[in-house]
């Protein structure tokens, strides 16, 4: 459809239109709110790329933010570098580390694969948590100083969506590359992936390893806007963050992620200030979602929209097949063809 | 050429097949016949190695195949088109194409021979595969089996749930395999379908293979008659 094509376009267009002059008009702590929403979108989208396109549900996430937020804490404090320099050096420990920890967690599938994610991105956050000569411990690592290019509140921001446009794009370019259409593939049906001769632990394995990187630049980002660093970051419940603003948006198209982002960080800011109890607010909203709308955000607009224009929009509709559609679906054979 | 000898295969605790041996030679097309239940999925799963082998041997090309892994399997020139045309809904037809990750040869399969194969799924190429009509699906299937460079294609029931003109459609493909001097080994419970376009034929039954004939003999004997219970 090249009407839905260039409306996607005219959408990135003003979404860039919208991100770049912000910091002419909106004061110093808005300011801070858009730096938070850019760096949740990056964070959940590469989270989308395990979670919405090869099916897989990772539970270590967090795990990688806090890395990147270390790349550029423990640069600064230990080396004397510039925290600068973190940002590119995130996605190289953010990679390394996921690609070390998904040659572990891969071994298993779907559950078990979940909860060793959980366990061993745990073992990380004791690891910050403890380490009181490396990591500072249960402190954290605070006052990081930014070079003077970062001087001012605007500065950071734009810093902050030059880097994180660069993501997007990278993450954008594998989503809809012929390794994406893959991953895709193994989320329908691993089984069926193989028959046309996909390995595909080792496609699971590279898709773990960008998400790593990208969830580990985006939080080198928050490092650098927060000026710190701490083992809370690490911690597997966090996890539950771009979880939320992945269902929220939608996860089966790519930009869904960055809806998500938006429609959380404004929603939690609304609900942390109008009630008392925020969580009680996040997780009915959550229920719906799921219940309701599991399509998310992105689901009911484009619903909308093709039903304004009288055509159908089968791509989101309904939910692709089960994430873990065995055999049965396949071959058939426990009912048909064994002996009896 | 596909060689199998003496396959004995079990789904965890159940032993499902027995001493099963079949020959499929380069550009032959085989027919694998029996009644719902009979072994002919079971055959085919274990043969790509889905199914847990207790003893037996599978060759392709000389080579044994049977400790490699699925993909592997792919890779060393088994094709497989699993049954009612199963493709990746979700993707376009060329990317269904485009991800395939089969044998490398010098002169392969590409996705523009493909649609010079199946000039019908060229116009729409872009279309979501979930969209198309059962005849086409089996087509992208095919096509999809012939981009990893086979060797030998297994066809798990291909005209189940096929209107008569689509089966007859699917027949021609079939003899277009052989003439590219790709094997074929045909997993049918329509053997009629099956053997007017197959050489030869095996019977199975009960995870046993019972008869072998070539296919005009096979068509109205009395052993089609007591296998099939027709």
């Amino acid at each position: 459809m090249p009407g839905a094509n260039r409306l996607r376009w005219l959408g990135w267009v003003a979404l860039l239109a919208v991100a770049v002059p912000a910091p002419l008009v909106l004061g110093e702590l808005q300011l801070f709110t858009a730096s938070r929403i850019v760096i949740f979108g990056l964070w959940a989208l590469s989270l989308n790329l395990l979670l919405g396109q090869t099916g897989l549900v990772s539970f270590a996430h967090a795990a990688f933010f806090g890395i990147g937020a270390y790349a550029v804490g423990l640069v600064w404090l230990h080396l004397g570098w510039s925290a600068v320099i973190g940002v590119p050096f995130s996605l190289a420990a953010g990679g390394t580390i996921a690609f070390l920890m998904g040659l572990v967690a891969l071994r298993a599938v779907h559950l078990y694969f979940s909860m060793l994610t959980l366990a061993i991105s745990q073992l990380l956050f004791v690891l910050a948590f403890t380490a009181y000569d490396f990591t500072l411990g249960d402190n954290g690592i605070h006052g990081i100083e930014l070079p003077p290019f970062l001087a001012d509140t605007s500065q950071v921001y734009w810093f902050v969506v030059a880097v994180a446009g660069f993501g997007v794009l990278a993450l954008g370019i594998v989503w809809r590359s012929p390794f994406g259409a893959a991953l895709q593939a193994i989320r329908d049906n691993r089984l069926r992936a193989s028959f046309i001769g996909l390995h595909v632990r080792r496609y699971e394995l590279a898709a773990f390893t960008v998400a790593g990187m990208f969830a580990a630049l985006a939080g080198s980002l928050f490092a650098i806007v927060n000026r710190s660093a701490y083992p809370g970051l690490l911690d597997w419940t966090q996890g539950a963050v771009p979880i939320f603003i992945i269902l929220l948006g939608g996860m089966f198209r790519f930009y869904g992620p960055l809806v998500g982002a938006i429609a959380y960080v404004l929603l939690e800011e609304v609900v942390t200030r109008e009630t008392l109890y925020s969580n009680l607010v996040l997780g009915a909203i959550f229920l719906a979602i799921v219940l309701i709308a599991p399509t998310g955000i992105t689901g009911i607009v484009e619903r909308v929209v093709g039903r304004l224009a009288r055509r159908p929009s089968p791509g989101l509709t309904s939910l692709p097949e089960p994430l873990a559609e065995t055999l049965a679906g396949e071959f058939e054979p426990s009912t048909r063809d064994v002996e009896t | 050429m596909l060689h199998v000898d003496g396959l004995n295969s079990s789904y965890g605790a159940s032993h499902v097949l027995f001493d099963v041996s079949l020959v499929v030679a380069a550009g032959e097309i085989v027919a694998l016949l029996g009644r719902n239940g009979a072994g002919k999925t079971t055959t085919i799963a274990s043969l790509v190695g889905f199914v847990r082998q207790r003893s037996g041997s599978i060759t392709l090309d000389g080579r044994r195949i049977d400790q490699l892994p699925s993909y592997q399997r792919v890779r060393a020139g088994i094709g497989v088109v699993p049954q009612s045309g199963r493709v990746f809904r979700g993707l376009s037809i060329r990317e269904n194409l485009e991800i395939v990750r089969g044998r490398r040869e010098k002169v392969g399969w590409t996705v523009d021979r493909v649609f010079d194969v199946f000039p019908d799924l060229r116009p729409i190429s872009h279309r979501d595969a979930g969209l198309l009509s059962g005849g086409q699906r089996q087509m992208l299937a095919v096509g999809r089996a012939l981009m990893t460079n086979p060797s030998i294609i297994l066809l798990d029931e291909p005209s189940e749930g096929l209107a008569p003109v689509v089966v007859q459609a699917v027949g021609s493909l079939v003899r277009r395999l052989k003439g590219e001097g790709i094997g074929v080994l045909l997993a049918e419970q329509n053997h009629r379908f099956a053997l007017a376009v197959a050489d030869r034929g095996y019977l199975i039954e009960r995870g046993r293979i019972h008869y072998e004939a070539p296919a005009a003999e096979l068509l109205g004997s009395e052993q089609l008659h007591r296998h099939l219970g027709i």
